[in-house]
């Protein structure tokens, strides 16, 4: 080892230390996009390899047949859900970062739908839902609402945002983390300084706060974006994407596993990619432009 | 660049632990355990067979029958196989979700010596995966041609389904029904007097999405009266048709739901509950499969309780019934002990019991059915209808078009649209442009 200069011994060591992290990442990460990216150009079925090349025809298909992007429609739902979250989480922040008498066991409360894995999330909604023995209708029967009893997820116009709802509830609490993390960087004399010159409440959430946390907050609206784009466990779980809840994801997944069609399915997560990629540039360009 | 591949696995992981309860369309989602009692040894037809008793070595076996390996069911086969043959010994791996994960395992190759062909799968395809079966083994047993190609069989059938009015007798009787009914009119007319005595008259299953497949291509074959249905449909630019089978069973389920003859909850998945519904008599009737019998009884009901006749239909009287294949089963051409996995597969399907364990009809024409609902089936003399492979065109056409055969999603579509006619015309629209984007 002692014959090696300094610098070799720095290559060997980086190389020791990266290549498992790497390796990983290559074949879990970088060779299934690289193989999804080549199937979207062929006719694949999904069983045996199979396949003929078709060129750019799959995205021709997509491209041409309205129906693939009108189930981008259902994935608005998720996307206003997600606006009244950040909305939700936000107020929730500023009260829990307030000299609030329990405020732990609260910020615990509220983020503990997070930590509940989606499978359970829908289980337990679906016990909520249910419109017989379902708690929201049982409650609604007993304090005397009889008439706004609804079948939650059988009525076309309620249910996407009955699931947009559960999709609230349950990243409700991260986005609340975060802007608790954010508001806790916010140093108190400014504060102080405000209420010295006789600033109101809401004059130093919007003059002082405000400013402070725009970064998070933009990053959370784009966050808030995509994750409507990628919507897909809550309405499969819960309707296997039937009475028109079927979100682009699930259609996606439909495509390549109920119609046998890998290829297509491809090109369209391919085109689901290339949304997101877009997004997360232009959120990179607006969030680090008053840096430089 | 990570994130949308996070989302995909997570599709992929998701898809796996849901399609469990999705995919199986024929033996149903079967996690009863404890309905294996009794019956195994009356299919025995041992004896004569004593000088095979060569055979040796170890072999796999994948299953979708994840229940009959931790039940201890496949083991109890195995032992009766070792009488025959002791120096054989066979290993069982369940897949949960077998109809998806057997086509990565195809792939891949890793499929064990013995295993269920999936379903779906083009003929042309067999040789690739499959060893050719002896032609000795299928001596009247149906649906010998099924898995074939090119004069080779690939797949033995590992049981025979009808479907039908699964009925609870208990809740008939509440209700005031003297017998099952036999014309539309009467199971009307039954529906309408299970509503009144405050009993669910169907238990249609709409959320768990699978079970539609009924009120359709389950079903449309026998009631056109045309085993090669799907031939025919391949030709036709618009086959979903009010006067054709496709409008008679949509216009009974849509009946049903119109007249709330059904389930209340329509989108909430409630199979597993479903089951103990009709067991207790709180349902009266599932329009499904008798393999659905032993599960039912596994939640509870008495087997003299529970009944099975043909779907009426019509009001002719004379009703066709189906007779599918439930999954064949076959010999991997990768096996290193073909000898072995022939022999296994022959004692599997005729001799272990398994047939009869599972609800099925024997395989063989010969022999007749022993439990109570299916000989009450035959009583109804139908006539039965053998299925056949659905028409390869067929297929391609309504994978082009969306059209989830199996799946039972558009016909969820069809029996909530607005009317009949508007619903028939849509899947008439989307069948025209594929197989013209096809060029059939």
């Amino acid at each position: 080892m002692n014959q090696l200069s300094y610098k070799a011994q720095r290559r060997l060591i980086l190389f020791g230390f990266l290549i498992v992290p790497v390796a990983l990442c290559l074949t879990f990460s970088y060779y299934p996009a690289a193989s999804l990216i080549y199937y979207s150009f062929t006719d694949w079925t999904g069983t045996g390899w199979d396949m003929n090349w078709v060129g750019l025809d799959n995205y021709k298909q997509i491209f041409t047949e309205p129906e693939v992007f009108l189930a981008l429609k259902n994935n608005a739902y998720y996307f206003v859900g997600g606006l009244i979250q950040v909305a939700l989480s936000l107020w929730f922040a500023v009260i829990l970062t307030s000299r609030l008498k329990g405020r732990y066991g609260f910020r615990v409360m509220l983020f503990l739908p997070y930590v509940l894995h989606s499978v359970a999330t829908v289980i337990m909604f679906k016990n909520v839902y249910h419109l017989d023995y379902g708690s929201l209708n049982s409650l609604l029967r007993t304090i005397g609402l009889e008439s706004w009893q609804q079948s939650w997820l059988g009525n076309p116009h309620l249910v996407n945002v009955s699931l947009a709802f559960i999709s609230m509830w349950k990243y409700m609490g991260l986005n609340m983390v975060i802007f608790i993390g954010a508001l806790q960087s916010i140093p108190s004399d400014l504060y102080e300084a405000g209420s010295i010159d006789g600033a109101s409440g809401w004059q130093k959430f919007r003059y002082i706060t405000v400013p402070s946390i725009k970064s998070v907050l933009s990053l959370m609206l784009l966050l808030t974006l995509t994750g409507a784009l990628e919507a897909f466990d809550i309405p499969y779980i819960m309707m296997l994407g039937a009475n028109g809840t079927s979100t682009f994801v699930v259609q996606t997944v439909d495509t390549a596993f109920k119609y046998q069609s890998f290829g297509l399915a491809s090109a369209m997560a391919v085109v689901l990619l290339i949304i997101v990629i877009f997004f997360i540039i232009i959120q990179r360009k607006v969030l680090f432009r008053e840096e430089r | 660049m990570k994130k949308p591949l996070l989302v995909t696995m997570t599709a992929v992981l998701s898809l796996s632990m849901l399609a469990a309860c999705g995919s199986n369309n024929n033996e149903g989602n079967a996690n009863t355990a404890g309905n294996t009692s009794g019956s195994a040894n009356t299919a025995a037809n041992e004896g004569g067979s004593g000088g095979e008793a060569k055979l040796s070595g170890t072999i796999k076996m994948l299953t979708h029958r994840t229940d009959y390996i931790n039940d201890g069911t496949m083991e109890r086969y195995l032992k009766k196989f070792q009488e025959k043959y002791p120096d054989a010994k066979v290993e069982f791996e369940g897949l949960t979700n077998y109809a998806t994960d057997i086509k990565t395992r195809l792939t891949t190759g890793e499929t064990g010596d013995v295993l269920m062909i999936p379903s779906g799968m083009p003929a042309s395809d067999l040789p690739k995966y499959f060893e050719p079966l002896p032609d000795s083994m299928f001596d009247d047993v149906y649906f010998a041609d099924n898995s074939a190609f090119e004069g080779k069989r690939y797949g033995i059938t590992t049981g025979v389904n009808t479907q039908g009015i699964v009925y609870n007798k208990k809740a008939f009787e509440k209700a005031g029904i003297a017998k099952a009914p036999t014309t539309l009119d009467e199971l009307y007319d039954a529906a309408k007097k299970l509503k009144e005595a405050g009993i669910i008259p169907l238990y249609m299953n709409f959320g768990a999405q699978w079970p539609m497949g009924s009120w359709g291509d389950g079903s449309a074959f026998y009631v056109a009266g045309d085993a090669d249905l799907t031939t025919k449909m391949a030709a036709d630019p618009a086959p979903f048709q009010e006067g054709n089978a496709w409008g008679i069973l949509a216009k009974i389920g849509r009946d049903f739901i119109k007249n709330g003859w059904v389930e209340k909850d329509l989108y909430t998945n409630n199979w597993e509950m479903s089951k103990g519904e009709i067991a207790s008599g709180k349902a009266a009737m599932y329009f499904l499969g008798n393999w659905v019998i032993p599960q039912v009884i596994g939640a509870g009901a008495a087997s003299e309780d529970i009944g099975f006749v043909p779907f009426p239909y019509d009001n002719s009287g004379k009703l066709n019934a189906p007779l599918g294949g439930d999954y064949m089963m076959g010999v991997s051409a990768n096996s290193k002990n073909k000898e072995l996995a022939i022999a296994w597969t022959d004692f599997f399907v005729k001799e272990s019991g398994y047939v009869a364990d599972s609800g099925f009809m024997p395989i063989l024409k010969s022999e007749k059915a022993e439990s109570p609902q299916l000989a009450e089936f035959q009583a109804a003399n139908p006539t039965f209808i053998e299925g056949l492979p659905n028409n390869d065109k067929f297929a391609e056409i309504a994978n082009k078009a969306q059209i989830g055969i199996g799946t039972g999603n558009y016909i969820q579509d069809l029996l909530l649209s607005k009317d009949l006619k508007a619903g028939l015309d849509e899947l008439n629209k989307k069948w025209a442009k594929a197989k013209t984007d096809l060029g059939y």
